[in-house]
């Protein structure tokens, strides 16, 4: 029959409640028209009443009870977890964790710029101009290049003027002791070759 | 059928707030849609303890949503929202059922407990809805006995409106040609 592929479709639908108005509109002038396919749906719209009537089957009151009880337990023990759970793994926790850690990194990096008196990423640059610049024995040391640091240059000249008289003596240990003190001394001396000459005769 | 509860998304932000009788009335409403959406998605998989598993699975989707209800947007239909959930939730089962080697049907029937009394029903419902694919069969409890709208039932299970229609069309022409034989035998 040249409607059943069409119609059945749009029986099937209304029988399951779910045929839009344009739809039904064909449909209702079509069964108007066909004995077949009024029957078809007559037919339908009883098989469904059938198949509502065994639905699942649904718990009954006692058991909605039940379940609601078991479900406040659940989710008060929930609650009551989560707390723990977000302290341990919480964005919030993580981020104080690192800012707390970058603080840490920041104080250890001040303090030893404090103590040691420059940037650390410029101190190899700095040592070798600083050990070009110590005055060779005799000379007549030059100003210093920033006036802000005149009082480290002059330190450091006499800490060099120091690990020099030691070394021309010969007493290694309070030759090296300075130049502990004096970083930059050790390329000096490396570079002028106090060293061999100091370690010759020792400080016993 | 369960009775819909008034100004729904007044509820819901109270029941997001932390009010429990506003949860409970949400409850309520949903609980027997979702129980049934449940059911019959592992009627092939829970053999005679689906009613219990689909219970548990139930609780489990409303946990869920306690847990989540702030995240709950408006855009979406609460029921819409945990249908979706109950499906992944049984289609989980399912799958981890099916990897456990206790598959579906009269096998898995027998070697677990005793249907109970609520479960008389059972043979009749899962004979029938076991002639339809996973998708006809959400399709059509969600529409035939939760009575959702075609719109929310595309929603739950990401299909466009067209194609839950056909779903719709094709589970009642199969589960017409297997109830009518069914009860043409036994009725008359």
């Amino acid at each position: 029959m040249a409607c059943e592929e069409r119609y059945d479709y749009l029986i099937s639908l209304r029988a399951a409640g779910a045929l839009e108005s344009s739809e039904a509109a064909a449909l209702d002038r079509h069964v108007a028209e066909c004995a077949d396919c009024a029957e078809e749906l007559k037919a339908a719209l009883e098989d469904m009443q059938l198949f509502r009537a065994i639905d699942a089957p649904l718990p009954d009151r006692a058991r909605w009870e039940k379940f609601d009880r078991k479900f406040w337990e659940k989710a008060d023990g929930q609650k009551r977890a989560d707390p723990v759970s977000r302290r341990k793994f919480s964005t919030r926790r993580i981020a104080c964790a690192v800012a707390a850690a970058a603080v840490i990194v920041l104080a250890v990096a001040a303090l030893w710029q404090a103590l040691s008196g420059k940037v650390p990423a410029k101190a190899g640059n700095e040592m070798t101009q600083t050990a070009r610049a110590v005055p060779a024995p005799g000379e007549v040391r030059k100003a210093p290049s920033s006036p802000a640091q005149p009082d480290r240059e002059n330190r450091r000249a006499e800490r060099m003027k120091t690990i020099r008289a030691a070394a021309e003596k010969g007493y290694l240990n309070t030759c090296l002791a300075a130049m502990a003190a004096q970083k930059d001394a050790i390329v000096y001396a490396v570079t002028e070759s106090w060293l061999p000459s100091a370690g010759k005769d020792g400080d016993e | 059928m369960t009775e819909p509860v008034d100004n729904e998304r007044a509820v819901i932000q109270r029941a997001a707030k932390g009010d429990r009788k506003a949860f409970g009335a949400l409850m309520d409403a949903h609980r027997e849609g979702v129980f049934r959406t449940a059911y019959f998605r592992i009627l092939n998989f829970a053999g005679g303890s689906a009613s219990e598993e689909a219970l548990d699975i139930t609780q489990e989707v409303f946990l869920r949503a306690f847990r989540a209800i702030g995240r709950w947007r408006p855009e979406a239909k609460f029921s819409t929202w945990l249908q979706r959930i109950a499906l992944n939730l049984a289609s989980n089962y399912c799958r981890d059922t099916a990897r456990r080697g206790e598959l579906a049907g009269s096998r898995a029937t027998d070697a677990r407990e005793e249907p109970r009394a609520y479960d008389e029903t059972t043979p009749i419902v899962r004979n029938a809805m076991r002639a339809l694919s996973v998708r006809q069969r959400q399709v059509f409890v969600m529409r035939h006995y939760n009575d959702m709208p075609l719109k929310e039932i595309a929603g739950a299970t990401r299909c466009s409106v067209s194609a839950v229609k056909t779903h719709l069309a094709r589970a009642v022409g199969k589960l017409r040609g297997v109830l009518g034989r069914k009860f043409a035998g036994e009725m008359f």
